[in-house]
């Protein structure tokens, strides 16, 4: 049913309440905004009356003072030019023998001049009273109120006249913004008006509204914005010389390149290693696989930074394995290779989760009947399983590239002389202030995500072969060789080692005296690190456990609106609350702080900034897990409950969000991790007083601090694993947590 | 809502011209489901829409339960027009299909909701909520969860969530279709002895013609969004006004004739019907529709059509027999739809093997598998229809 479409069928009577209402409020509105105006520009006239009137009466007596005294006043940041007389000018007639103090040369020549509001002005100073024209003029490009002031020499006589002309822009744009201000509440109170009377379901309406809003301001202005940027010059006119100096500049192109470089490296790597672990888990009896899954989650939830500290660590220039252990000292993990290794171990996860789906979902019989028919191992391997794992294949290996390309933390420290486009971004807006170039090269970096995440959705993840029978067998026929499952046992058993190593000397790393040079056990590190970072810690913690529940809960409410109710525009709306899901986090950190540095939405140095973001971005997630939710449960439960009396709020609370418990509870906790893990667009909206952890990482990094980075980063660790596992008792053991921690 | 305490009176209901146009959100292509249905319901009736599949009775239901708005036309429960009122606010209660139990409550939670909604005391509502369970048979199963009963139980609880709110109207979208034969029967019993004996007005969603005959007071036959007859089951079923619904409200064979003023020629034989539809008139093509019951066996050549017997369907009470008809020596019409379709005869009391004759002899009343019969009719039960255009 359609919410809107009942304008025709509106009865009259309503019709007509309403727009009585409307103007009751407009009324109102005219009167608040008339006396505001009123207010101020009565303090503002009072206020150029004082400070001519003080002007006034400090001006000296003697000439010689009075020249020195006009220099002071030239020198110092006011908003009015003064121009100081003795005796009174006269039109056409030159001044008289004392000079004339001024700040602008333009207002001798207006006392001189035949404007007839100064002559008013002037004539007024001469019976001592004090003048304000209601003329505007215009000096040294901008408006000006002119006020007269009397110059006494002595008491109760005017000797003189003093003449300010008072800037007008600021007062202007407050009488503007008032304005604004008073026709927003106008058009605001009038769509309330017309969701309230004039819809059927008014809840739902301002939901449907508030969530159009919601996107509108905080995904498109944003994008919007950054597109603009790299188009517009300051003063507002149109310009090719970002995008020009993008292509053109050797840098940026090398950027693309890496980046697509080393996206491709990664997700070929993590297909490997995820097909591999996919395959141990599903497709053979080896044990311990609840381990390997386990395994396999810890690089999701842990912090950025956190490998490629271990990496550095154990294979950096003072490394403990390079230095140490091999006495080599002219080796670099800097650059491609130790990208490629630490992007792998953090986003194999991703591939394996993937692909572990379609190969626990493929029915041994298909192999069984390969086998009966003749085939070898290998063969049957070759010509079944292999087949009907390559979609799984191909959408693992675009999602790992979709990441890849949109990591930053790891390169931000690890690239050294490699390039890669977020973080050229990042230096541009941070390093070099060019705004426009980072905004470009962040919209660059969109090109292959948005194709990789368009191809992975539209059409790999549809060609999957895997049909979900109803009862899956559960029995596994192994199709490996005794020697072939030996190899496999030790590949994998050598990731996970490698893995529990690296996690290993983040540890070792809390308590080691000075990393490289002395291997003494030592508690400082941690004392000093939780010194310097309690406040980020805490900072941390409550941004995440603000964000957690807000986005919690609107995408519960996404969900239900979007798969049980429609109303126009809905597929705009579901475009724009997904599209997050498919932005780099760089771009969506630049993009915002060019979007909420400046009115209307001044939000730059706030908490707010960093919620709404992580909000906007976790959102997707949740609202996925809501509606693929939703989808199972039969609507007509909820059509019970409303038609048995409840309202939409009521519906919700006591129906959806019971019954999406377990999708509720998902979102919540990945909307947590990943705001605990936050970095790419965290980083360009911290401040001063609002700052995250990952960031006070990446500086003890920067500074060679590693023992503090070690410690803040295994302190992020263990507080995200605690979530997870309170999140576990309250839903249950619930593969879904890992699957919608791991979608991304 | 009803006033909280007063027990709500049975309201009428009220569909005024009601049309439902749905427009499909890809090809913008317009559908209209209902078309033009007027319908009074009075306070305390049943009535039945009954119909074939997808032929908008659903919808028409969701519209008086306000989860659809009319895309045109009224509708009042009692006096006020609630056409624009979301279902929270009308004094309906409906039961599902698929029941639409909570999940996540119990039974007791489940039918206790409506009266939480209506901020009824604690006590009141255990009061009601045990007597109602009662009433419906599952008491002990008040704290069981919905997914741990049986069909039949669950749609007891969904009735009892239904009736305890005491609903102006009763909508039911066929609260039976999920369960087996003997269930039904049982239920439907049940269905009606609850809202007999607390007097509410009910509109019931069924595409079953035996539900609705047993049911209802009135039934309402659609056909593709359109009401084509109203009446008592006993009016629809022996006096329908079209070929359509005497089919759809029950077992029928149609007769091809020509209508002579107040009779039918059906190959070369007069039968002076006792019913015929007012439009037809003399010279006119039409179907003679014969209700199983109106139909005998007579040996070959002396009925209205010759046929051999296929089936005889041994139903206890009565025997079906199931006739194939043959093309006659004197055909003089070519076959159409309704002629090629085998004749059903119901031969009651099948333990009597012979009739009397008028000659005096004895004449079989039940012939074998095989045998070549005719078919003669019951002039008193047959009705001359207008034979449907194809
Ligand atoms: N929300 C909707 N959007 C579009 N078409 C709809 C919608 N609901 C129903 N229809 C269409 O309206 C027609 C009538 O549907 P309705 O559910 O009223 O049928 P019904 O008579 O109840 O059938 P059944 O006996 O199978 O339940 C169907 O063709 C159906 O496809
Ligand atoms: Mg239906």
């Amino acid at each position: 049913m359609s919410v809107f479409s009942v304008f025709s069928r509106v009865s009259r009577k309503s019709l007509i309440a309403s727009l009585l209402a409307l103007l009751a409020f407009a009324a109102a509105d005219l009167w608040v905004w008339r006396t505001l105006e009123e207010a101020y520009t009565k303090t503002r006239d009072g206020r150029m009356r004082g400070i001519a009137a003080s002007i006034a009466a400090s001006a000296p007596a003697s000439p010689a003072e009075r020249t020195a005294w006009g220099e002071r006043l030239k020198g110092a940041e006011r908003d009015f030019d003064a121009a100081v007389t003795e005796g009174f000018p006269e039109t056409g007639k030159p001044l008289g023998p004392v000079p004339v103090v001024t700040t602008a040369p333009e207002l001798v020549a207006l006392l001189t001049g035949p404007d007839p509001h100064v002559a008013k002005g002037v004539e007024s100073a001469g019976y001592d009273e004090p003048f304000q024209s209601g003329q505007r003029v215009t000096i040294g490009g901008s408006e000006r109120i002119l006020v007269f002031a009397p110059l006494h020499g002595a008491p109760g006589e005017a000797t003189g006249v003093a003449l300010l002309a008072f800037r007008t822009d600021a007062s202007d744009r407050f009488i503007f913004l008032l304005r604004l201000f008073a026709c927003l509440a106008a058009v605001a109170f009038a769509t309330i008006l017309a969701i309230a009377r004039l819809s059927r379901d008014p809840v739902l309406s301002s939901v449907v509204l508030t969530l159009f809003v919601i996107v509108g301001v905080f995904t498109a202005y944003p994008l919007f914005e950054a597109g603009r940027l790299t188009l517009v010059r300051a003063d507002g006119s149109f310009t090719r010389d970002v995008w020009k100096s993008v292509f053109t500049e050797g840098r940026s192109l090398a950027a693309l390149r890496g980046s697509i470089q080393l996206g491709a490296l990664t997700a070929t790597a993590s297909t490997l290693i995820g097909f591999l672990f996919a395959f141990v888990v599903g497709r053979t009896t080896i044990g311990c696989k609840r381990l390997l899954t386990a395994a396999a989650t810890m690089p999701v939830i842990s912090p950025p930074f956190s490998l490629t500290l271990s990496v550095i660590l154990l294979f950096g220039n003072n490394g403990l394995v390079t230095q140490r252990l091999l006495g080599l000292h002219d080796v670099s993990i800097y650059g491609l290779t130790g990208l490629v290794l630490v992007q792998t171990m953090g986003m194999f996860p991703i591939a394996f989760l993937t692909l572990a789906g379609i190969l626990e979902g493929i029915d041994s019989t298909l192999e069984e009947a390969a086998m009966d028919l003749g085939a070898s191992r290998l063969h049957t391997f070759l010509t079944v399983t292999l087949p009907l794992a390559v979609p799984g294949l191909l959408s693992a290996w675009l999602l790992v590239f979709t990441n890849s390309l949109a990591d930053f933390a790891n390169p931000l420290i690890l690239a050294g002389d490699f390039r890669v486009l977020s973080v050229e971004a990042y230096i541009e807006v941070t390093g070099m202030n060019r705004l426009g170039t980072g905004a470009a090269l962040s919209i660059l970096l969109l090109l292959p995500t948005l194709t990789a995440f368009t191809a992975q959705r539209r059409w790999v993840a549809r060609k999957s072969f895997v049909t979900v029978t109803g009862k899956p067998s559960g029995r596994i026929t192994e199709i490996v060789s005794p020697g072939v499952r030996r190899v496999l046992f030790c590949a994998v058993w050598g990731v996970v080692i490698f893995l529990a190593a690296l996690y290993g000397t983040i540890v070792a790393g809390c308590f080691v005296k000075n990393w490289g040079i002395d291997y003494t056990f030592s508690l400082v590190n941690i004392r000093e690190a939780f010194e310097r970072g309690r406040d980020a810690l805490v900072d941390t913690v409550t941004l995440a456990a603000v964000a957690t529940p807000i986005a919690g809960v609107l995408s519960m409410i996404a969900a239900a609106i979007l798969t049980r109710r429609s109303f126009p525009f809905k597929r705009a709306l579901e475009y724009g609350l997904m599209t997050p899901f498919a932005l780099p986090g760089t771009l969506m950190g630049i993009s915002y702080i060019l979007a909420f540095n400046k009115p209307p939405v001044l939000l730059v140095g706030t908490a707010a900034i960093i919620v709404i973001n992580y909000v906007i971005r976790e959102l997707p997630v949740g609202v996925e897990g809501g509606v693929a939710a939703l989808r199972q449960i039969d609507p007509s439960i909820e059509e019970a409950a409303q038609d048995l009396g409840a309202d939409t709020p009521r519906v919700f609370r006591d129906i959806i969000l019971p019954l999406l418990r377990p999708a509720f509870i998902s979102s919540l906790s990945y909307t947590f991790v990943r705001s605990m893990t936050a970095v790419s667009a965290v980083i360009f909206l911290i401040s001063a007083r609002w700052y995250h952890v990952t960031v006070l990482i990446y500086n003890f990094s920067e500074n060679l601090r590693f023992g503090l980075a070690s410690v803040l980063a295994t302190s992020l660790i263990v507080i995200v694993l605690a979530a997870m596992g309170l999140m576990r008792l309250l839903v249950g053991r619930n593969r879904n947590l890992d699957k919608t921690l791991l979608s991304r | 809502m009803p006033t909280p305490g007063k027990r709500s009176a049975p309201e009428s209901v009220r569909i005024e011209n009601v049309t439902k146009t749905f427009r499909d959100p890809a090809t913008g292509r317009e559908n209209t489901v209902v078309r033009d249905v007027s319908l009074d319901i009075a306070p305390g009736e049943l009535v039945t829409l009954l119909g074939p599949s997808g032929c908008g009775k659903t919808t028409t239901l969701r519209m008086v339960a306000g989860f659809e708005t009319p895309t045109s036309g009224r509708v009042f429960i009692g006096s006020d027009d609630v056409t624009q009122l979301p279902p929270n606010k009308r004094d309906t209660a409906m039961v599902f299909r698929s029941y639409g139990l909570f999940p996540h409550m119990n039974v007791r939670e489940n039918v206790a909701y409506g009266l939480k909604l209506r901020k009824r005391p604690a006590r009141e509502i255990d009061e009601r909520v045990a007597a109602m369970l009662a009433m419906v048979g599952l008491k002990g199963y008040e704290t069981r969860p919905p997914s741990r009963l049986s069909g039949g139980q669950q749609q007891r609880v969904a009735l009892a969530r239904s009736l305890i709110v005491e609903p102006g109207v009763l909508l039911l979208d066929e609260p039976l279709s999920n369960l087996d034969a003997l269930l039904r029967e049982q239920m439907r019993v049940e269905i009606r002895r609850l809202q007999r004996s607390l007097g509410i007005t009910a509109l019931y969603v069924t595409h079953d013609r035996v539900e609705a005959m047993s049911l209802s007071d009135r039934i309402v036959v659609m056909r593709s969004g359109e009401i084509v007859q109203t009446g008592s089951p006993q009016e629809i079923y022996r006096n329908p006004t079209s070929v359509f619904t005497a089919g759809f409200v029950g077992k029928a064979t149609f007769f091809p004739g020509v209508f002579r003023s107040g009779a039918v020629e059906i190959r070369g034989r007069t039968i002076r019907v006792a019913r015929f539809a007012p439009e037809l008139k003399d010279g006119d093509a039409c179907a003679v529709m014969c209700r199983p019951e109106s139909l005998v066996l007579l040996p070959p050549g002396e009925g209205v059509a010759e046929g051999i017997v296929i089936a005889n369907i041994y139903l206890g009470h009565s025997v079906e027999a199931v006739i194939r008809p043959v093309a006659t020596d004197g055909g003089d019409s070519a076959p159409t739809e309704a002629q090629s379709a085998d004749f059903i005869v119901q031969i009651d009391n099948p333990h009597q093997e012979h009739a009397d004759a008028p000659d005096g002899a004895l004449r079989p009343r039940i012939y074998p598998e095989g045998a070549r019969v005719s078919v003669g009719i019951d002039p008193a039960l047959a009705k001359a229809l207008v034979p449907e255009a194809e």
